[in-house]
Parts: structure tokens; sequence; C-alpha cells
């Protein structure tokens, strides 16, 4: 075999090793993985038709299904994975060797056109293909990690998105109910007055407490519509289809996650964190790589023939080599301690940032617990004793129906505050979801039963029957 | 006799009586009982409505009386009960019966846990035993035991009340009658003899306490701590000469009405009062303070005998609740109805319904809380409550027997009756304007 020859399989050799494989789908099933393992409860199969999803109310893992295959962004969250893929098949790639002819006529006539061919590639993409290589592979996970973390912060979205509509949609139904009993007491209002038995200022006063009623409501039909539109983008719905959420209020289960646990887990699983990290580490390495390559310079090896004028053949190697005579690639070093130190101060920040947003996440969880607990088992209870006391005093004319009425009202502002606590809880299990990167650890037992709103607000039927005082039962009648 | 805790605290006298002296009945004694004095007395005695007369212990010729200011648990009527203050376990306390000229010595144990004293209103004694706490004597303190002994002077319808946190005390019941008979029988001869208090209380709906610092604005009206229906009734029998000594310690004045007769006002905590000084009255109003005492011939009859003031004879009703009269909530109580399914439109035509509603079952009150209009009678509701009671007179009721001797039946043709006025040759009304 002759010199080029061996050259030129030499070449091939070195340009078949330099490739690199890369997944068809961009590692977007990669990233689908890496998020699972995090939230085994998203679910990215979409075997079930959008339809017939849509067909009963949605709960909130419903909807972060049809979001993760409906939501307008999310093909383009993906095709990052694309420039990463890219990157990979670059970096996995030596530059194109440059073939050169020149074609020079001689002077005098008795010559022959001089031809010169030369075929000439770099040496330094051969040398540093390793090391390029490893540094896309490293920011292509990176870069995999970033996207499964807006995955991640897309399912929150939805997630947060739903509660605040769910719980707009029961707080609109309350409102009404309140506006109702508030309307009755007006009307109720006219009719003393109608018998000259109220003052035109205590009309004016109930009829302007209904109309305060009535406009809550309605702005909470606004509120209701507004979240549902959040939604709806969301999932790439119209709020006009007809779809809906459902109305049962999932409680809070009694397990309470420990900080110190689910800072760990924060540590351990949020895959922007684990991104900035391996951008730092990506850096890193460039570092070490800009720091022997800028010695290097440009070398490209190549072959060159030529026929000569005069007729005589010459062909051999042909060698180019940068000299860093004048610039040693200082800049590139200058820029890659920049960004050392960039990232290293955004991995600091991030690192106190996603510990406070444990904290602060993990304290208004346990706060709307706590709050759910007090309406549940003091203030309602109080609110409801209060009206059937109030009822008691009605019968024995004490007070008056408007007395009565108002009491029911504060008992219907009990069950909203109660309403909003369920959907405040909920909405900071979200936050501590995000902030911890991975299903809670007491995920499993929250959730498992409901509050039925509609029950809730149905009265119970008065048994006026069966009074009794217990309070005061000695002693002996005089 | 079945004995009552009355009857045992009698015979007891708080421990420290010996040898003692019922003077005349306990409750639902039927005869009466010649009492002991040192000097001439052979009065009738006073039977106390709901109450009792406290016995003495003859000691040297002074009556001794053992009063003891604690608290009480006391029962206004069937479905309010109360904490009261009071003394020797009831509300009023005892009634005190004694003769002019008689020494009374008065021993005060005070089992509450504030101080207190007894004011005997209305006698004359000297400065050191009037009962004002600081001014003519050191406060009785919890625990403590003082005595008062005078001798009485006077004869007329008297009250005990504190005079140590005056305003508290009062208004959770302490106070007491003291009646002081003359030396001499007086004419005409009494064939019975009632007497009660009068009061007011805040027994605020659902609650168990009264509360001293309501001023005006009161839940119930009582005769000796009762309301109707839970107030005796005053027994005669037809052609009895009967006396009703009325004391009034409660915040408000109150016009004293009795239906069927003519009373004679003969007297007053100023002792009886000369004849030409009697007042012929269906009404008299006995003041904050005041004692007042009547006298009648008992006419047959079920006759009413209350407090004129017309809120004074219902039990617990709302202050400045909405008026309903002529309120139409038909259209509207179906509403209010499906968010409160117990709710009843009342009052568009008065409040006569009310009672029906409360009997029926249909309205339950709040707990503790006697609904304001009460009592059926032999045609119908009686609608009272308060300060209302009864007057029964009878034929056939013999000296003595203080017993409730049921409806009056009343002779054919003497009771008001519907006629069929298209059947009637009535004359039409007159109306004016």
């Amino acid at each position: 075999m002759t010199e080029p020859s061996r050259l030129g399989v030499a070449c091939l050799v070195v340009l078949g090793s330099g490739c690199a494989s890369i997944p068809s789908d961009w590692g977007q099933s990669n990233v689908n993985s890496m998020v699972v393992e995090r939230r085994a409860d998203i679910d990215f199969s979409n075997t079930e038709a959008l339809d017939s999803l849509l067909s009963e109310p949605i709960d909130a893992e419903q909807a972060v299904r049809i979001a993760l295959f409906n939501n307008p962004d999310i093909k383009a969250i993906y095709a990052r994975l694309g420039y990463g893929a890219a990157a990979v098949y670059r970096a996995s790639r030596i530059s194109n060797p440059v073939f050169s002819f020149a074609a020079l006529d001689p002077t005098n006539v008795s010559g022959v056109t001089r031809l010169s061919y030369g075929l000439i590639g770099s040496f330094t993409d051969l040398i540093t293909l390793p090391q390029r290589k490893k540094l896309a592979g490293a920011g292509f996970a990176a870069l995999k990690a970033e996207v499964g973390a807006e995955i991640l912060t897309l399912a929150a979205d939805v997630e947060q998105a739903f509660y605040q509509y769910q719980t707009a949609q029961q707080v609109k139904k309350l409102r009404k109910l309140t506006a109702s009993a508030a309307a009755v007491s007006a009307q109720l209002a006219e009719q003393f007055f109608d018998a000259g038995n109220i003052s035109p200022r205590q009309l004016a006063q109930a009829k302007s407490g209904a109309s305060q009623a009535k406009l809550l409501a309605l702005s909470s039909e606004a509120d209701a519509f507004g979240a549902r539109q959040s939604l709806a983008d969301l999932l790439g719905l119209s709020v006009a289809d007809d779809w809906s959420v459902s109305g049962r209020l999932s409680l809070p289960g009694s397990i309470d996650d420990k900080v110190s646990e689910l800072l760990q887990y924060a540590n351990a699983n949020r895959l922007d964190f684990e991104a900035a990290k391996q951008r730092a580490q990506v850096i890193a390495e460039r570092k070490k790589f800009v720091a022997w390559s800028r010695w290097v310079g440009a070398v490209n090896i190549g072959v060159e023939k030529e026929r000569e004028s005069d007729g005589e053949k010459l062909f051999g190697p042909q060698l180019e080599i940068e000299i860093p005579i004048f610039n040693q690639n200082l800049d590139g070093v200058m820029e890659t301690d920049a960004e050392m130190q960039s990232a290293a101060a955004t991995l600091r920040k991030l690192a106190i940032t996603i510990d406070n947003e444990v904290r602060l996440a993990d304290m208004a969880v346990t706060n709307a617990k706590y709050r759910i607990d007090e309406i549940r088992d003091v203030l309602i209870p109080a609110r409801v004793a209060a009206t059937r006391q109030a009822q008691l005093e009605q019968n024995f004319m004490l007070i008056g129906a408007f007395e009565l009425i108002q009491s029911k009202q504060l008992e219907y502002d009990s069950y909203e505050a109660y309403i909003n606590a369920i959907g405040d809880y909920w909405l900071a299990r979200v936050q501590l979801t995000r902030a911890v990167g991975n299903s809670l650890p007491g995920a499993a037992e929250s959730g498992r039963s409901y509050l039925d709103v509609q029950k809730l607000m149905v009265p119970k039927q008065s048994n006026h029957m069966h009074q009794h005082s217990h309070q005061f039962g000695h002693g002996e009648s005089k | 006799m079945k004995l009552n805790r009355r009857d045992v605290l009698s015979a007891s006298g708080a421990g420290l009586l010996s040898a003692v002296v019922i003077p005349g009945q306990t409750a639902n004694a039927a005869t009466t009982t010649k009492p002991e004095s040192n000097t001439h007395a052979n009065y009738q005695p006073v039977r106390t409505l709901n109450g009792w007369t406290l016995p003495y212990k003859m000691n040297k010729g002074v009556k001794e009386f053992h009063l003891v200011a604690e608290e009480v648990e006391h029962e206004f009527g069937p479905g309010t009960r109360a904490k009261c203050w009071g003394y020797n376990g009831t509300t009023p306390g005892p009634t005190i019966e004694a003769v002019e000229g008689d020494r009374v010595r008065i021993f005060v144990t005070n089992s509450l846990k504030e101080h207190t004293t007894i004011h005997w209103h209305g006698l004359l004694l000297p400065s050191g035993m009037d009962g004002v706490g600081g001014l003519n004597q050191p406060h009785i303190k919890p625990g403590e035991t003082f005595v008062y002994e005078f001798e009485l002077k006077q004869h007329g319808t008297h009250m005990y009340h504190p005079h140590g946190d005056e305003m508290v005390q009062m208004a959770t019941g302490m106070m007491g009658m003291f009646i002081i008979h003359p030396r001499k029988p007086t004419r005409p001869k009494i064939d019975r003899e009632y007497c009660f208090l009068l009061h007011n209380w805040a027994i605020h709906p659902g609650t168990y306490r009264p509360d001293p610092t309501v001023m005006v604005e009161f839940d119930l009206w009582t005769f000796n701590s009762k309301v109707f229906p839970a107030i005796e009734p005053l027994v005669a029998r037809t052609g009895e000469r009967v006396r009703v000594r009325i004391g009034n310690l409660s915040m408000w004045n109150h016009p004293i009405h009795m239906h069927g007769v003519q009373f004679q006002v003969t007297g007053s905590d100023g002792g009886r009062w000369p004849e030409n000084l009697w007042r012929p009255e269906v009404t008299e109003i006995v003041g904050v303070g005041q004692t007042r005492d009547i006298e009648f011939i008992a006419e047959p009859g079920d006759w009413a005998f209350h407090c004129h003031m017309a809120h004074h004879t219902m039990n617990a009703m709302g202050h400045e609740i909405p008026n309903t009269l002529g309120v139409d909530q038909s259209a509207i109580e179906q509403r209010i109805r499906e968010m409160l399914p117990g709710y009843m439109a009342m009052g568009e035509h008065g409040m006569a319904e009310h009672q029906d509603h409360v009997d029926s079952g249909h309205h339950a009150g709040p707990p503790n809380t006697m609904a304001m209009m009460m009592g059926k009678g032999p045609y119908g509701n009686l609608e009272m409550g308060g300060m209302f009671t009864t007057v029964k007179v009878r034929d056939n009721i013999r000296p003595g027997d203080y017993r409730d001797p049921g409806w009056y039946a009343a002779p054919t043709n003497s009771v008001a009756r519907r006629i069929n006025k298209n059947a009637v040759d009535i004359p039409p009304p007159v109306r004016k304007g």
C-alpha cells in the first residue's frame, strides 16, 4: 500500500471513530424517565383520547396528563433537546478535510499547466475530539436535566392552576348561597317595610347588604372564569370547550413530612439544581481543556501533489501549525474563569433559594393544615351551633328573623373559609413539590378523603321534638 | 305530711336550734299552728307564696332566728333554673314572722364568697343594727356569723335584704319578708294572709345565672322568685277576709291588679293604716322599696291577679326584635326554610299563635328558657308568664286549707258564650270615622 493510501485509511478510521450515537427521540424518553423517577404520579401515556378524558370532570392528575401531550408549549420544550443533540453531533465530528486544487499556466509556451492538488484536515480536531465529545455529552446531560425541570415545572403549574380553578368554582357556589341569603333578608325587609314596621333607612341598609353580597358573588364568578382560562391555557383547551374539574375537594392526610427529609430530597432531586451542577462541571472540564489546548493552536495535516510546469510530479505530506506567539487564547481562559465564577455563584444562590423555598412551602403546608383543622373542628361547629341556637331563640321570639339569617350567612362564610383553606393547602403542597423537585414523602397519604361541598351547603333538617338541656339537670323542683 | 327540703331545714335550723318552733305553715301543710311568743299573739300566720316561714327558738324570752346567706339552686318555673343567691336554701329567703314587742336575735352566717350584711327594711331599731355595711357595722366576711338584736317597736309588712354589694346581691335573689304582727289583733279579723316579694331577673336565654349588670331590660318578673305558671294560686273560701302583703325589691314599680273584687289598701311598712286612710282600689302601684297590704272579701271564682304591665306578665321575650305585626311572609317563608329548615313565620296577626306552636312541640327554645306565654285554663291557653297568678275562691274550702282546688266550675249561663250572629238579632256595631 502506498503512503497516501495508508494515510487515507487512517483518516477514514479517525473519521469513523468520531461518530457518536444520538437517540432518535433526542433524549425525550430519557427526560421522561427522570421526571417519572421523581414524580411517579405523572403519566406520560396518552393512550386515552382527549375527548374521553374530558367527558367526565377531571382531577389534578388527569389535568397534568392532558397538559403533557396537549400543552401548546410542550413541543417547544422538548425541541430544545435538539440543540443538545446537535452539539453532541458537532462535537463528535472533526472538520471536513479541505481539498485544494490549482491550475497554473506557465508564461512560456513550452511548459505545461502546473497542477497542484492538496487535501488537508484538522489535526487539532482529531486530538481534541475525545474532550469535545465529553464536554458535549455532559452539556447534553445538563440540558436534559433542564428540560426535565421544565416538564416538572409545567406539571406543577398545571396542578396550581387546577387547584385554583377548583377552589374558585366552589367559592363561587358558596358566594351565590350567601348572596341568596342576603337577598332573602332584603326581600323580608321589604315585607316589613310594606307593613310599616321598619324605616326607609333600615330597608335601604338591608338592600345595600344584599347588593354587596351579590357583588361579591359576581366577583367570584369572574375569578372562577379567570382561573378557568389559566388552566385552559396550560391544557391547550378553550375556555368555551365543554370540560370541567371535579368538585370534590381532597382533604389532607395525617402524615406530616419532615423538613430535614424534604431538604435532602430537594438536594438530591431538584433537576434544575442537578442541571446547574452539571453545567458547572462542564465549565470545569472546559477550563481544563482550554488550559492545555490554548498552547496547541491549529494544526492541520494533509497531502499535496503537484505536477510542475516541466511535467515533474511531486507528492508529499503537508503540515500547518499555528504558532501561538501573539495569542495564546488567554481570552478563552478568562471566559471560562468568568463562567466558572458565575456558575459557582448560580449554584450557591440556587442552593440557598431551594433551602428557603422548601422551608417556606413546608411552613405554608403546615399552616394551611392547622387552619383546616381549626375551621373544621372549631369554627364550623361553632357557627352551626350558633345558627341552631339562633333558630331556637327565634322560635321563642327572643331574636328576629334578620338576626337568624345573619347567623346563617356567617355559617356560609365559615364554609367559604374552609374551602379556601383546603385550596391553600393544595397550592402550598404544589409549591412544596416544586421546591423539593420530587413527590412528597407523605403524598400517598393525602387526598384519600374528600369534602363534598354540596353536602356541606345543604342544611340539616331540624329536629325540634327532642331539645333537652343537660347542663343543669340536678336539683329538685320547688 | 311529706317532708321536703324546707321542712328538714326548718326542723334542723341550720344546726343551731334545739327547740324549734315552726310558726304557721310550711309549704303544702294544711293546718295552722299556734305560735309562742313572749307577748300575747294569736295571729293568723302568713302564707308565703311558694315559700316558707323561718322557725325560731325561744331563748330566755328572745326569739332567735338564724339566716344563712348562700348560693342556691332555684327553679323559676318548669324549664328555667339558675344559680342564685338567697337565704337558707331559697330565694327569696324564709319569711321572718314575729309580733310587735318581741325581742329578736337574728344570727346571720355568710356562706358567700364575698362579704354581706342584712338591712331590716323599714324597721325602727338602733343605728348599729340597721345593717348598712361600712356605715352601721363591719361587713360580714365569708365564713363569719354576726348577730343582730333589737326590739320590734312596730307592726307592718317589712322586708330584709343585703346592704353590702347590694345591687349584685339583690339582683341574684337575696331578700325576704319580715312580717310583724300587731300586739293586739286588729279588726276586722283576717281569715287568710299571703305575702310575696316582687322582683326582676336578667336570666339571659340559655344562661344559668342572673346578670346583675342589667339595669332595665329584664327577662323574668317574679312573685317570690317564681314565674307563672309556677306561682301558687291564692286560695280562699267564699266570704273570707284575705290580706295580701306585697313587697317590692325589684328595680321597677308594679301596678298590682286583682280581678273580681275591689280591695282596700290597708297598710304598708308603716303598719296598718287607720281605716280613714284605707283606699278602695282594683290596682295598687307598689313602688320600689315599698310594701303594701291589701284586703278583700273573697268572691267565688277564679280571678286573675297580676302586675298590669303587660310585659311583666310574660316570660323572656326579645327586646326590640323586629315587629312582625302585619308582615306577610307567605311569599318568602319557603325560601328562608330552604336554608333554615326549622323556620316558621310568626306574628303577622299577633303573638297568640306562639303558645300553640310551643305546646305542640313545633318550636323548641334555647336551653333553660321558658316560653314567653304559657299556661292552660279550662277554656284554653292563658298566654301568661311572669307576675301572674290566680285567686281561687270556693264555697267549700275549709279554713286553713291552701290546696289548689282546680278550675272553677262556673254556674250555667254565667260564662261568656259564642252566638250565631246570623241567628240572633244583635245591634250593628257603630264605628267612628
